[in-house]
């Protein structure tokens, strides 16, 4: 083969693979829509869980375990509604939270703390959403969790089949920015970096597994750059189970 | 406690059922508080020198554990006072609770917690309360009868006491001091309390009716009327004001010398009382409560002399540079003999937590009367359940004022609980 051939073929390949990487990034998949497809990923109506919760510090943890309840999507114009309740350690077994994800963005939440006797409510705004969720790396705003609405996104790359998604806050919120790394094949968050003051703060990484037709969270890892660490586990999943209105209200934070 | 055995019966029947013994949980607690008053020489326990405590719990479900069908509760109180060696142990919360529909049916030694202020909370009126450390007191599980209703946006909480049981009051380092007037001589005293006993005429009862609506990020409002017995003798202890008990004079014969003879009575009240809090947009949490108290059933709109209060309180909550704050305004009114009284104090409350483990917190009173109080305090997590915390209180004005009454009552303490 001439120096003219293999510099030709060379210049076809990589012509090519430019404009098949271009074709890929454009197909699609402006920050918007691929952050669409994110947040549309299949979610069981209902879902119960057992969690368990590390949290760990200059090589010593301190553990909590919890049952979580889960219903709504806010993608289907519904409340995302969730109910934690701590199990152990004895200090703080009894305690609950209690939170709704309104379709507009806005969080109501509660907090159950049996010493005190009531629930308490939380305000919405970074005062309460980013304190530290029962001394964990997550907020309670992480817990709450995010909808589509709640950010504007700018498409910062995509390679090796993960699109990196900055994403701002559009309401006032401790994190100034997101960036989620969002797998092309199934549009999952398997890591999400969280900025604060220009600086990352804190990086998150998911694992999922497959329950009956969806994929939920097994293991999340969140990793604040001041030292600390938390590592939630998930599992014994219930989805799509039957519970009515009663479970995410006063009343049931109450329960003992 | 009066009713202790139908509490505990009833309890064994629910723990014995084979689906109530199947979802039985026990835990425990131990704890110690140690305290030292900074100004006096004695190192004593805060806690009615209880150095160590420990509580034993037993509690379950019967039916589907998310949704019982009753559910059930039990703690047991160990104190142990080593200057005296003596061993206490006492019921605290015990009770047993059937959901019935839309209603919780609750009966057994409970404790209620209404309003939706923090530390002062005018309308929460029902239990008594352990004022061994008044600035800081513990309500005592009273056994009552409770009917729950829960609607959509409203829950209604009526509660009735059939048993009266008294506050614990201060030790005397706590109370003020009276002073006879100029000539007396107080050769002796007698105390006549006038507790009152089990009848219809004094069972207590009330309730609250609490509704929600998604107003900004979710607002809350409270109605609470109760018709209660006051669980402290008349002016017997309000912290800024000294035992003022009714006293009977009698001469002994020598001129200037008297028989003391002191009637400890509890007045009847009736209590009306509104609150309400606020979730704003912009994060603030506004927080208020209310509640004008009649006593020996006078006129609530043109009440006697010395049978009226009212006590009001409004707060507010904000994240300021990262730290918790809480700031609260309290105004109180009493109808005394001469004139109305006003009384008026700010609150500020400050805390972080500084990671998983320690958290600091600085409480702050000061009345308009020139006192006030300061409590630093620091916890820390030593391990899963263990926690450890050292609070300071120091008080501050001259003794004739509210807190300044209590300077020589400066203390350090240092609690230690394990909960497993």
């Amino acid at each position: 083969m001439s120096k003219r051939n293999l510099l030709g073929k060379i210049v076809s390949i990589a012509f090519f693979a430019l404009v098949a990487g271009t074709a890929v990034f454009a197909q699609g998949l402006s920050a918007q829509e691929v952050m669409d497809k994110h947040f549309h990923v299949a979610k069981p109506k209902t879902s119960i869980m057992n969690a368990s919760m590390v949290i760990a510090k200059s090589g010593k943890s301190l553990s909590r375990s919890m049952k979580i309840w889960g219903m709504g999507d806010n993608t289907k114009g519904e409340e995302e509604k969730k109910v934690i309740k701590f199990l152990a350690p004895g200090d703080i077994k009894g305690s609950g939270f209690l939170t709704f994800k309104k379709v507009d963005g806005s969080t109501e939440s509660q907090l159950w703390l049996p010493a005190m006797g009531k629930v308490r409510r939380l305000s919405s705004g970074p005062s309460d959403q980013d304190q530290a969720f029962f001394g964990s790396d997550f907020t309670n705003r992480d817990i709450s969790g995010f909808i589509e609405s709640d950010f504007t996104y700018e498409l910062k790359g995509f390679g090796e089949g993960i699109y990196t998604v900055e994403a701002k806050p559009k309401d006032q919120m401790d994190y100034e920015r997101l960036v989620y790394y969002v797998d092309a094949k199934d549009f999952l968050s398997r890591k999400t970096e969280y900025y604060r003051n220009g600086q990352l703060a804190k990086s998150e990484s998911v694992t999922f597994v497959a329950v009956q037709d969806y994929f939920m969270p097994s293991v999340i890892i969140m990793t604040s750059t001041s030292g600390s660490s938390t590592e939630m586990k998930m599992g014994d999943y219930k989805v799509d189970q039957e519970f009515g209105g009663q479970i995410f209200t006063e009343r049931f934070l109450k329960q003992q | 406690m009066r009713r202790p055995s139908l509490v505990v019966a009833a309890l064994a029947i629910c723990a014995a059922s084979p689906a109530g013994f199947a979802q039985a949980a026990f835990s425990y607690s131990l704890s110690s508080d140690l305290g030292d008053y900074f100004k006096s020489k004695d190192v004593v326990s805060i806690s009615q020198d209880v150095p160590l405590q420990a509580e034993g719990k037993l509690d379950g479900k019967v039916g589907n554990p998310d949704t019982p069908d009753a559910q059930y509760s039990g703690v047991v109180r160990v104190s142990y006072d080593p200057a005296s060696n003596v061993t206490a142990l006492s019921l605290r919360e015990a009770w047993v609770k059937a959901f019935l529909g839309p209603v919780d049916l609750t009966v057994g030694n409970q404790i209620v917690a209404w309003g939706l202020t923090d530390i002062f909370t005018p309308v929460d009126t029902v239990n008594p309360q352990d004022y061994n450390l008044p600035i800081s007191p513990e309500k005592i599980p009273e056994f009552m009868c409770r009917v729950n209703l829960y609607g959509r946006g409203f829950s209604l909480d009526l509660v009735a006491v059939p048993f009266w049981n008294g506050d614990i009051l201060p030790g005397s380092r706590w109370q003020g001091e009276v002073s006879p007037p100029p000539g007396i001589t107080i050769v002796s005293q007698s105390i006549d309390e006038d507790s009152p006993s089990a009848t219809w005429d004094n069972v207590q009862f009330g309730g609250r009716l609490q509704a929600s609506a998604d107003w900004q990020q979710g607002f809350d409002a409270g109605l609470t009327y109760y018709r209660g017995i006051n669980r402290s003798p008349r002016n017997s202890f309000e912290i800024g004001a000294p035992i003022m008990q009714t006293t009977t004079l009698t001469p002994t014969g020598t001129p200037g010398e008297f028989a003391a003879q002191t009637s400890l009575e509890y007045d009847r009240y009736d209590l009306l009382g509104i609150d309400a809090d606020a979730a704003l947009n912009n994060g603030l949490m506004l927080r208020t409560e209310l509640a004008y108290k009649i006593f020996n059933e006078t006129s609530w709109l043109d009440p006697e002399s010395g049978s009226a209060a009212a006590e009001w309180v409004a707060a507010g909550e904000y994240t300021v540079v990262g730290i918790k704050t809480i700031g609260e305004y309290i105004l109180d009114w009493t109808r005394r003999t001469q004139d109305d009284h006003f009384a008026q104090t700010v609150l500020l409350i400050a805390s972080d937590d500084f990671d998983s483990r320690s958290s600091v917190m600085a409480e702050g009173a000061w009345n308009f009367d020139g006192s006030g109080f300061l409590s630093p305090q620091i916890s820390y997590t030593l391990t899963d359940g263990l926690q450890a915390s050292f609070k300071v209180y120091v008080f501050l004005g001259s003794s004739s004022t509210t807190f300044g009454q209590f300077a020589g009552n400066d203390f350090g303490e240092v609690v230690v609980k394990y909960a497993f």
